[in-house]
């Protein structure tokens, strides 16, 4: 099921979803194409944003820690891992230029009228300063000038981080629910949960398509998904706790969308079960000879998509403002995203694998560990 | 004409009895599209409360705060929005890329997207008419006259009068945004 | 629903997508994103025009001086020279700006080509439509041999007269007005007392009681404003529901429906028998005090606290406080249409309460109103011989307005055919369909019809059973006569263009020019245009048309105090307790309860009331007040709808002995447990009412057609209905 062919035409086929999405966003104005409101103005971009970001980010730290650390299961790969990074980045740069009325003010205005107290600004500051650190790195790796892709590892992994906490920090300065110190230190987990989830899956892949032995380099994505799901679990379940038990009003019904609200089932099915209760559950039945880990992590990439829109939505499905009655369901503003916001991040996906397939072509990667 | 000036606006909510003049008076005065989703200005209906026959309900008219510390400004990433000398929170269309990070960091959801500039859009306190020495669309046309505008560093205005002769708050005062409506 | 429900076009965009898709891929057109709205440069006005005219969305007729750039409507902002609607225009004033834009406005003449109610129509030239209504007239009278066999129906507004004034020249009898729609028991309830129909002094006023009028919603100059601005010490509002005037009210009295008489009894009980009544100004002023006092002595609190439900300690105490605030104290003549069938009696038992406290032509109480003379061109009526001996319903109603009629006794005798048939329709700004209790029955009469013309400036309900269907020009687009606005400050205002049509329309005026030629009328009353004929109104005082035109209101300066006895133009020249009038005509001199129907278990008394953003059921389909409104609600009391197991938002059928209508429901504290409610002007038949048509319930479609035998009014809240949950 999974040859190199068929996951060519999902991907191909994911793709053209995407592309119906720009059109139908072109054709009919993002007013119309997404169903964002005045209440929720963030919706299924922000989170896919995220959700690719974070992919980008947790392969990256993943990558540069080998290198730092030498640590081989990890280092023999990182070339891979980086061009998956790179490629990442730009599926959420796709994602977020959907969004975006005007993408290209963003770039006119950020250096002609910048705001340096707005973290958005530090995003895109930093997250173009990462492109550029990660494009840089893999060129040295391509030219096989090892140190010099360390150096700049090093210093893509700090901006990486720092951006990726400001990301956290993005939310955290906007709405009740999202504020706290936990949110960057958050973001951070996830990110490396998203990293290892995604490394399983394409490791597995190309050790199948390429027919590469990588087993230790699976084994230890494996268990690093595992630690990296462990602690997430244990920050999602003092967070709930504390936010149900003893905290402002706002906070308590953001949470409470999710435990028992509108968005339980995104959070209980989406959240728990795919993303953290059935990926530990496949990984502690997953061995080298078996393809649980793979089947786990595409568990845990669902999860924590849900994960995201949670996040994003929950913060916001409390009303700043007392609404009429009338009006709100549960006391709860709704959102569903639309057919096109939906289509974006399909089409991120499949542009994701795409891109990587043939970059590993032209790379010339295909049989390559480093 | 001497001295800065800090415009702001005074609230009376016992006056308010939601008959939304002020909703649709800002609409046509400004070219705010015909859509729920889209207004400067609004009278919050207050759900009835309490229980059969003792029971109560506030009318609560609601706007861009114009805060002196206001979080859109400092969210913004272009310095689209921005307040302008005269203390209003103003929004530089040319410069709006529509991150709606503003409009989620407003604690009053004062802002939307409007489907006729295509960024995001808020009230202006008229700037356009006040500058020609007129009042706001929403303080002309108001019935009960439940709002009232002036500048607080003249004591002699109405607005300054009504803050020294009343118990007044302003909303979400938490958020430290320093907001410039009143309500009495 | 939730907040972010799929609009309309949305609905539309995600079914069309594909197709639509796969014609942008064939590269088939652009689409039309944004229907641009017609913008006329227009030679008559410079930028930055200022024009003075007056609002028409409502009978209040406020001040509005109209902003107009490059010929576009900018807005319609107060007229600061107009003190009758105190500086402001509410929302529907302002939307107002937006109507002659409307996509949903009669651009031409139409001709109907389908059955009647079928929407299928044809354009026609004004020189068709007017031809064929005026044939079609003719041979009505001809095959009937009957003028009166034309009926006309109009309802208030500038160019009225003009449509009256038609009728008139025409010869009909059969001229059809709103008020026993309205306010007819109210003025004959309050007349039979005052001899006039009294304003309150709601600015000076320091207690008010309001019984089933809702100022704040249904708004009116300048009381409903005063009410806010400077207000009374003290409002009592009494009231089934939980009304926005309620919620602003001191005390809110939820009054067991149709019982308000019992109320105003028991306080003239009170006022009586505590010896709270003034004295003085009785002895001086009033006719029958002894007989009253011998009536009302079977009117205690105590009986009426069982009729009305509310105790009899709260009757007394509000009949206390409104005594020791008179004569600054009022029981408002304000109405909610009629109630019961007690109602023109409730309105002479609120009047008396008024008298009792001499709170009359004082400051803070009632006071008569004044009304500034206006001019008129006459013209010599014709005297018709084939013609009727008098109105349809003539006879049946004890105080018939005979320039007006009784609305449901008229209908009634139009589908007998008794005593006479009436056969054709003209139909000016009115819509029966809608505002008639029991919209079958319109409809049947209107079915029953030979012709049926419609004046209108969108399809409503009623213009969609039309033969011919002649659009009219919007108030901002046409010239209107010169207009006396009675009250206690009475002022003349008028309106002139701030636009020109932007579509092929005519004003009614142009309209019964048009009609007196094609129905060969053998007078010609429309022989001036009609700037000549507001100079005309206006000539008697000096300037009055140029202060028309540059501030859009006269006020004459030698205006008398409004305050002070000025006589009462009754049979005894006094205020009358006791009414000879009434007993000749087999009535009962002084007002009699009459026990309201039982609401049996599993029934609800259905009430309708007003809402500030809409007029009647005229504005429900205009852009901008639609969106704050967009379909109307079932107000149910929370105990009750538990029990029928339905919850906020769920889809539910109101079911009378005539109709139904399908609705959401607006579980509330806020009501009743025995009453029902909600706002009219939705569920439309008419699909060129694209906002409204099928959106909501019905209101006319609910109500049975009772009406109170002394005015001719129709009672709007003598309806039962079930109440069932449809779906959740």
């Amino acid at each position: 099921m999974f040859t190199k062919k068929n996951m060519l035409y999902i991907s191909f086929f994911f793709a053209f979803i995407g592309i119906l999405a720009v059109i139908d966003t072109l054709y009919f104005g993002r007013e119309e194409s997404f169903n964002l409101t005045r209440q929720i103005p963030w919706g299924m971009h922000i989170a896919g944003y995220v959700f690719f970001v974070a992919i980008s980010t947790g392969l990256c730290l993943i990558a540069s820690i080998g290198h730092v650390f030498h640590l081989k299961e990890f280092e023999q790969m990182s070339k891979h891992l980086i061009l998956l990074s790179i490629i990442t980045l730009f599926a959420a740069f796709f994602v977020i230029g959907i969004e975006l009325e005007y993408p290209t003010r963003l770039i006119i205005y950020a250096i002609i009228s910048p705001n340096l107290q707005s973290p958005m600004w530090w995003m895109g500051t930093l997250y173009s300063l990462y492109t550029v650190l990660l494009v840089a790195e893999f060129y040295f790796l391509q030219q096989k000038k090892f140190k010099l892709a360390g150096i700049l590892g090093l210093i893509g992994v700090a901006a990486d981080i720092i951006a990726h906490a400001n990301l956290g920090a993005l939310f955290s300065v906007a709405r009740p629910f999202w504020s706290g110190a936990f949110l960057p230190p958050y973001f951070i987990v996830l990110a490396i949960q998203s990293g290892a989830a995604v490394m399983v899956i394409f490791l597995t892949l190309i050790q199948t398509h390429n027919k590469l032995q990588l087993t230790s380099s699976i084994r230890a994505g494996r268990r690093l998904l595992a630690i990296a799901i462990g602690v997430m679990f244990l920050f999602q379940a003092s967070r709930m706790m504390s936010s149900a038990i003893m905290s402002a009003p706002d906070v308590y019904n953001g949470a409470m969308t999710m435990l028992a609200g509108p968005l339980k089932w995104h959070f209980w099915i989406g959240e728990v079960f795919l993303g953290m209760l059935l990926p530990l559950g496949l990984l502690s039945k997953s061995s080298d000879e078996n393809n649980l880990a793979v089947y786990a992590s595409c568990s845990a990439i669902f999860g924590m998509f849900f994960m995201r829109f949670n996040h994003v939505i929950a913060g916001q499905m409390v009303p700043v403002r007392d609404y009429y009655k009338l009006e709100l369901v549960d006391n709860f503003l709704q959102y569903t995203p639309s057919f096109s916001e939906i289509a974006t991040i399909v089409g991120g996906l499949g542009f994701t694998f795409i891109a990587y397939y043939y970059a590993e072509k032209y790379f010339k990667m295909e049989r390559e560990i480093s | 004409m001497n001295g800065k000036k800090r415009y702001a606006m005074v609230i009376d909510t016992h006056k308010c009895f939601d008959c939304k003049a002020c909703t649709i008076a800002c609409k046509m005065e400004n070219g705010v599209a015909d859509s729920d989703q889209e207004y400067r200005n609004w009278v919050d209906t207050g759900e009835i409360i309490g229980v059969f026959p003792n029971v109560s309900q506030k009318f609560t008219p609601g706007q861009c705060n114009h805060c002196t510390n206001a979080p859109c400004v400092k969210v913004c990433p272009t310095t689209a929005t921005y307040r302008d000398e005269n203390g209003f929170v103003r929004v530089d269309y040319e410069k709006c890329i529509v991150c709606k990070y503003c409009m989620i960091a407003c604690p009053y959801d004062a802002r939307f997207v409007s489907s006729t500039t295509h960024t995001v859009d808020k009230c202006t306190f008229c700037a356009h008419r006040v500058g020609r020495g007129e009042l706001p669309a929403c303080v002309e046309t108001c019935p009960s006259k439940t709002r009232t505008f002036g500048d607080l560093n003249d004591p002699k205005s109405e607005v300054s009068k009504l803050l020294r002769e009343n118990e007044y708050k302003v909303l979400k005062p938490e958020t430290g945004a320093e907001p410039n409506i009143f309500y009495i | 629903m939730p907040y972010n429900k799929i609009t309309r076009r949305k609905f539309l965009k995600s079914s069309a997508i594909a197709s639509s898709l796969f014609l942008a891929f064939a590269g088939a057109g652009i689409p039309v994103l944004f229907s641009d709205e017609p913008k006329e440069q227009l030679s008559n006005f410079s930028a930055n025009n200022y024009i003075y005219t007056s609002c028409g969305i409502c009978v209040n007729k406020c001040g509005v001086k109209a902003h107009v750039e490059g010929g576009h409507i900018i807005r319609l902002e107060p007229n600061p020279h107009f003190p009758k609607s105190r500086g402001m225009v509410c929302a529907r004033g302002n939307a107002g700006a937006r109507l002659p834009y409307s996509a949903d406005r009669l651009k031409f003449p139409l001709i109907r080509v389908g059955e009647r109610g079928e929407n299928k129509w044809r354009k026609a030239s004004w020189e068709e439509a007017l031809q064929m209504v005026g044939e079609n007239l003719n041979k009505v009278v001809e095959k009937y041999e009957n003028r009166s066999a034309v009926m006309f129906v109009s309802t208030e507004g500038f160019q009225e007269e003009f449509f009256k004034t038609f009728a008139e020249a025409f010869g009909s009898y059969n001229l059809l007005r709103h008020p026993t729609l309205c306010l007819s028991s109210n003025i004959q309830g309050f007349s039979a007392v005052f001899g006039n129909y009294p304003d309150a002094d709601v600015k000076n006023a320091k207690y008010i009681i309001f019984t089933g009028s809702n100022r704040l919603e249904a708004l009116i100059t300048p009381d409903s404003i005063d009410l806010m601005k400077t207000g009374p010490k003290k409002l009592v509002v009494i009231d089934p529901r939980f009304t926005k005037t309620a919620a602003k009210a001191n005390e809110w009295l939820p009054i067991k429906v149709g019982t308000d008489l019992a109320f105003a009894l028991a306080m003239i009980h009170v006022l009586i028998n505590e010896n709270l009544y003034n004295k003085q100004f009785v002895e001086e002023n009033t006719f029958g005090f002894e007989e009253l006092k011998i009536h009302i002595q079977k009117y205690t609190p105590e009986w009426a606290e069982i009729e009305t439900e509310i105790s009899a300690d709260k009757i007394r105490q509000i009949t206390r406080e409104f005594a020791e605030n008179a004569p600054k104290s009022v029981y408002y003549p304000g109405r909610r249409s009629s109630f019961s069938k007690n109602d023109a009696e409730l309105r002479r038992a609120m009047a008396m309460v008024n008298a009792l406290v001499g709170a009359y032509n004082v400051e803070g109480g009632l006071v008569q109103t004044q009304k500034i003379k206006l001019n008129k061109i006459e013209f010599e009526p014709v005297w018709y011989d084939n013609n009727a001996d008098d109105r349809l319903e003539a006879g049946k109603v004890k105080f018939l307005a005979e320039s007006s009629g009784a609305w449901i006794p008229f209908r009634n005798a139009v589908l007998e055919e008794k005593p006479y048939p009436v056969k054709a329709m003209m139909v000016y700004k009115q819509n029966p369909v809608e505002s008639v209790p029991n919209r079958k029955k319109t409809i049947q009469m209107m079915k029953s019809m030979d012709f049926v013309c419609v004046i209108d400036i969108e399809m409503s309900d009623t213009a969609y059973y039309a033969d011919v269907i002649l659009p009219e020009s919007t108030y901002l687009e046409r010239w209107d006569p010169a207009h006396s606005l009675s009250g206690i400050e009475p002022l003349v205002t008028f309106r002139q263009p701030v636009i020109q049509p932007l579509h092929d329309t005519k004003s009614c005026f142009e309209i019964m020019q048009g009609l007196t030629k094609t129905c060969n009328l053998e007078t010609n009353p429309f022989d001036y245009t009609i700037q000549e004929y507001i100079q005309k109104q206006v000539e008697d005082y000096e300037g009055a048309y140029e202060s028309l035109l540059n501030k859009g209101v006269y006020i004459p300066k030698n205006i008398p105090s409004p305050y002070g006895n000025r006589g009462f133009k009754t049979q005894t020249k006094k205020i009358e307790f006791y009414s000879d009038k009434y007993k000749r005509k087999g009535l009962n001199p002084m007002p009699v309860y009459e026990t309201v129907t039982e609401i049996p278990e599993g029934k609800f008394k259905f009430t309708v009331g007003r809402h500030a953003f809409f007029t009647h059921s005229s504005t429900q389909n205009m852009d901008y007040l639609n969106t704050i409104m967009k379909e109307n609600v079932l107000w149910l009391n929370t105990e009750k709808a538990k029990n029928l197991g339905i919850k906020n938002n769920d889809l539910v059928k109101v079911k009378s002995s005539v109709g139904e209508g399908i609705l959401k429901a607006f579980v509330t504290q806020g009501i009743r447990t025995d009453t029902v409610f909600f706002v009219h002007g939705f569920g439309s038949k008419s699909k060129g009412l694209t906002k409204t048509h099928g959106i909501g319930a019905s209101e006319a479609e609910i109500l049975e057609d009772h009406w109170e035998p002394i005015s001719g009014n129709a009672l709007m809240h003598e309806t039962l209905v079930e109440v069932t949950k449809v779906r959740s």
